[in-house]
């Protein structure tokens, strides 16, 4: 029977602004919705738009996966389009692969087999749209479509008959801040092997964090749609010794505005120093 | 390559539309400028609203004459207002695009539609194999009621035999007269794959690859997607396999009210004697008036190719070929290459139609063009730019010319007769014909 101990949370929290429009997507228009093409995903009770922290989570993996280099293997669905993630089949490479280490691989299969199978270290929670930021209060003002959103029409033109086909597409104006956000990375120690690795991939998730910034969330992507920018960022350290009421207060690893304002090469060794054990 | 920033300059009026129209219900015209009327507001002042329904069911409704019956100032009601060429009437006022806080931008769609365009045009242009592949989807499309009802005739209410590829290469050889079975063949490939499925699959007996008798028919009949077949040819068989996913192309950053003014635009056509002359007839004037932004508006924008996707893993499903990344790795000699023959063909146009505005603002582009500093690229967005820079039309001429099918690609099952195209819109500035619209410049900004 594996032993796994919890040594300690990284807590990343802050905020997420939309820096162009962001489309991620809902269920096919509902009668409530009145009819929109491609509507965004709203939170069931407040009826107002939100990041879905599967998708937040799901798009760091996979560029962190393009990243790294590691190879799509696993079909999340076989019929086109075919959707691949990576997933380590091979214990002795899951050791040593931050992806499948930060993010978690599926029990199924073989995996039930490992012993050396950790839980995924990472937990991204639903981000909401502010309800105390000044960019939240602009937006009730404005002449919106719908509550919080803008319908923008487009027109695809057939490039032989130049005829036009209309289409339209929900989305959050560029300037919303979704806040607060908040992401959770457990470091573990499994039968005593440490978590040295767990405090060095800290660094990839940072990454990860980056990528997504260069990148971007839902859908529309490559037509300008979903550009984000993580701002307002706290970094804390809650170890096991926080957690058994040892140690007063969390220590802060970084904080700042932006992604580039934390001293990201400093965490390890700042957690190494207060583990408290 | 990672992002490039962009500076994007209007050279001409450039006009986005929402697919709003404003009309004489939705604003005021004041002193040279238009107001469009935010209701809340007016409510907000105490009006009646029966009172105010009343009014606009009469007729002869004008914001401008009800809100001086009150002695309130356009202003005071006012969602915004712009400066406005003329008094706009009974002509409805084409909305530009906005954000949410009335700040104009370009948006991302816009240019990649544009972008996108001289690509298609560009890989047709050079490849032998798909401009053979158009040229028969064209024919087919032609021809296309005709082999429908030479399949009808020889399947004689069997479905089965409706459905049967063998069947079709006979239409084919009879509709088109063919004596050469190989060329035959050909066709019949090719009118498999503009629908989109596989012969070898359909003869094996490939249910879902079935080519039913309507979809023959049917061919080329919607205007609206006549080019599909040759896109997905060119740059992918579905948007999953499409080659502009690589193009990440960013909305504009947005500029201020200031830089737009409702102008007005003219159709023009040719008069009897061959004159490129503004449109009217029995007594109408073909007017229209839209938000545009001006000319030597500025905004930033930034393009990204995701390299990602061109990567030897990636290349296991999207199999983009050698000339498919040249394009986008040379996207600017690609749009700069589309864009001359656009100007050149507008040029030549105005000049025999003896329509010395255009023709002058063509020549300052084409001097503009070969002018370019490296990188820098120009592009037709938006609306009012003409059919010349919004299709491959002047291949699809090309082709239809040679194979003596006419010149009109514009209609579905494309109607070979009429000449084609007959109008174009002008732009005017200051009571005179000016430009053309849509035309932009961008530079790429260094450091
Ligand atoms: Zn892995």
């Amino acid at each position: 029977m594996p032993n796994l101990m919890l040594k300690g949370k990284v807590i990343i929290t802050g905020a997420i602004e939309a820096v162009t429009g962001l489309h991620i997507g809902g269920a096919a228009a509902g009668l409530d919705i009145g009819g929109i093409d491609n509507p965004v995903i709203r939170h069931p009770v407040t009826r107002e738009p939100y990041i879905p922290g599967s998708s937040l989570r799901g798009k760091m993996r996979s560029l962190l996966d393009k990243h790294l280099g590691l190879e799509a293997n696993k079909f999340i669905q076989r019929r086109e389009p075919v959707v691949r993630v990576h997933e380590c089949d091979d214990e002795e490479k899951y050791l040593q692969c931050p992806a499948c280490q930060i993010f978690g691989v599926t029990p199924g299969d073989q995996r039930r087999d490992w012993n050396r199978l950790k839980p995924s270290r990472l937990i991204v929670r639903d981000v909401l749209l502010s309800q105390t930021h000044e960019a939240t209060r602009r937006l009730r003002e404005a002449k919106t479509d719908l509550p919080f959103t803008e319908v923008k029409w487009e027109a695809a033109i057939d490039r032989i008959t130049a005829a036009a086909v209309p289409r339209q597409n929900e989305r959050v104006p560029a300037g919303a801040v979704f806040s607060p956000f908040e992401m959770v990375y457990n470091l573990f120690d499994l039968n005593g092997t440490g978590i040295e690795n767990d405090i060095q991939w800290l660094t990839h998730l940072l990454k990860a964090m980056e990528l997504l910034e260069d990148d971007y969330l839902g859908g529309y992507g490559s037509r300008g749609a979903g550009k984000i920018a993580f701002r307002e960022l706290k970094v804390l350290f809650k170890s096991r010794a926080y957690y058994e009421g040892k140690v007063d207060k969390p220590i802060v690893l970084g904080e700042g505005d932006t992604l580039r304002d934390l001293n990201v090469s400093q965490f390890a060794e700042k957690i190494r120093q207060n583990l408290g054990d | 390559m990672g992002s490039t920033t962009y500076r994007l300059t209007c050279l001409s009026p450039v006009h986005i539309g929402t697919g709003q129209q404003w009309s004489k219900f939705d604003g005021a015209y004041h002193e040279g400028r238009w107001y469009v009327v935010d209701l809340d507001k007016v409510f907000a002042l105490g009006v009646d609203g029966n009172e105010l329904a009343q009014a606009m069911g009469s007729g002869a409704f004008s914001w401008t004459e009800w809100l001086r019956g009150r002695r309130i100032s356009p202003e005071q009601v006012a969602l915004y207002s712009l400066p406005c060429a003329q008094p706009p009437g009974e002509v409805y006022i084409r909305e530009g695009i906005k954000d949410v806080y009335l700040r104009p931008y370009i948006p991302a769609t816009t240019l990649k539609g544009a972008i996108r365009t001289a690509i298609v045009w560009y890989l047709l242009r050079h490849d032998e194999q798909a401009k053979a592949f158009a040229r028969r989807y064209l024919i087919l499309a032609v021809y296309a009621k005709d082999i429908g009802q030479i399949v009808n005739r020889l399947a004689k209410g069997n479905r089965q035999a409706e459905e049967d590829p063998q069947l079709h290469l006979r239409a084919i050889r009879e509709a088109l007269e063919l004596d050469d079975t190989q060329e035959a063949e050909v066709f019949l490939q090719t009118l498999y794959r503009a629908l989109g499925k596989h012969l070898e699959g359909a003869r094996r007996g490939d249910r879902h690859e079935r080519v039913r008798m309507r979809d023959i028919r049917d061919l080329g009949s919607d205007r609206r997607f006549l080019a599909l077949p040759v896109e997905r040819y060119l740059l992918g068989k579905d948007p999953n396999h499409d080659l502009l996913r690589v193009l990440q192309v960013g909305d504009s950053e947005t500029t201020s009210l200031e830089q737009m003014e409702v102008g007005l635009v003219w159709t023009y056509h040719l008069d009897s004697s061959g004159k490129l002359q503004p449109k009217r007839e029995q007594g109408m004037e073909y007017r229209s008036l839209a938000e545009w932004l001006k000319p030597e508006t500025g905004v930033r924008l930034s393009l990204r190719i995701d390299e990602n996707l061109f990567s030897e893993q990636a290349n296991k499903v999207l199999r983009f070929h050698e000339a498919q990344k040249q394009a986008i790795h040379r996207l600017p000699e690609v749009c700069n290459r589309y864009a001359q023959a656009v100007i050149e063909r507008q040029r030549t146009y105005a000049a025999q139609h003896h329509q010395p505005q255009l023709q002058e603002f063509y020549e300052r582009l084409r001097q503009k063009l070969n002018g370019l500093p490296d990188g820098a690229l120009l592009l037709n967005i938006g609306w009012g730019g003409g059919w010349e820079a919004k299709t491959v039309g002047d291949i699809v001429q090309e082709i239809l010319r040679d194979d003596q099918l006419g010149e009109n690609p514009q209609k579905g099952n494309i109607n070979p007769d009429a000449p084609f195209p007959e109008t174009r819109l002008v732009g005017y500035q200051g009571g005179a014909a000016a430009y053309p619209l849509g035309w932009v410049l961008l530079e790429p900004v260094r450091g």
